[in-house]
């Protein structure tokens, strides 16, 4: 089943669930090790998604950039899939956008090369929280 | 084919074009404002019913039409559509995103603020119906366009 993890970029706040779901990183990693997570703050364009791995049950885990749109795609993504005649329940999209402060965008588009090591501090700070949410989906998904 | 006309709010420009497309609207008649409200979802939809896919029928050559809203995504959101189908493992040849956007006039711009945001319908529905009869055949144009490109793309396949 695709398991897809949603935030403004794609290479952000997703990028960071995605790797903690399948393991690359804990929520005791540092700093450092967010920033050389793979493809961490790369200028992605919207819409253009990242396969990130296989976690232990096969699934495949991917990262979506949404433009700040999560909910409103995630309803779309609900319509088309029924439109097209798949089965909703064998795709998941999470919401990770809650992680990235709202400004974010234009504060990356400006300052780009200074938001990636802030939000990489910024997310650093949240790993727990994320972790949480990463788990109890995991739960819910068994 | 699956034919789906998108603006931002899913309220006035996609839902002209849409039933333009389907036939419920005369190609070459300008409707008035009776006409216009009864078209399914004109001027009727809310935040909350953004993103949502609405069916709208079906062309003579048998294309699905469906209207939606991507609030200020843009072209994004026909990447981001077409990624997910991508991942789901669907096939993307069937799907086509009509962006009605560039056709929309400032008095639906005017028009639609008022009535869906601020909920000032007795102010902002006129303006919204002004605009639309304004730019009715622009819509017209580009459901004809849609319509000689993959209604024969539907001809061919069979």
């Amino acid at each position: 089943m695709p398991i897809v993890y949603l935030c403004p970029t794609g290479t952000y706040s997703s990028l960071v669930a995605a790797n903690l779901h399948i393991g690359i990183i804990d929520e005791h990693c540092k700093v450092q090790d967010i920033l050389n997570l793979p493809n961490f703050g790369i200028n992605l364009s919207t819409g253009i998604f990242l396969f990130i791995g296989e976690d232990s049950k096969g699934d495949m885990i991917y990262t979506l950039g949404t433009s700040g749109e999560a909910q409103l795609i995630k309803k779309s993504a609900f319509d088309l899939a029924k439109i097209m005649g798949y089965e909703f329940e064998h795709i998941m999209l999470i919401d990770m956008s809650n992680y990235i402060p709202k400004y974010f965008g234009w504060y990356n588009t400006i300052f780009h090369k200074q938001s990636r090591t802030f939000s990489a501090k910024s997310l650093y700070r949240q790993l727990k929280l994320i972790n949480i949410e990463v788990e109890n989906f995991k739960k819910q998904e068994l | 084919m699956h034919i789906i006309y998108n603006c931002y709010g899913g309220s006035h420009s996609s839902v002209t074009a849409a039933s333009i497309h389907v036939g419920i609207l005369k190609d070459n008649v300008i409707p008035n404002g009776c006409q216009l409200l009864n078209l399914p979802y004109y001027d009727k939809q809310v935040a909350k019913d953004h993103g949502f896919i609405r069916y709208i029928g079906e062309d003579e050559y048998r294309n699905k039409i469906y209207i939606t809203s991507k609030h200020n995504l843009g072209r994004n959101y026909e990447t981001i559509m077409r990624s997910l189908v991508c991942i789901m493992d669907l096939s993307n040849e069937k799907l086509v995103f009509v962006d009605t956007m560039p056709y929309v006039n400032w008095l639906m711009v005017i028009g639609g603020f008022l009535s869906r945001r601020l909920g000032i319908v007795s102010l902002g529905r006129p303006i919204v119906i002004k605009g639309t009869q304004i730019s009715f055949l622009k819509f017209t144009q580009l459901v004809n366009i849609i319509k000689i490109k993959y209604g024969r793309y539907e001809l061919e396949c069979q």
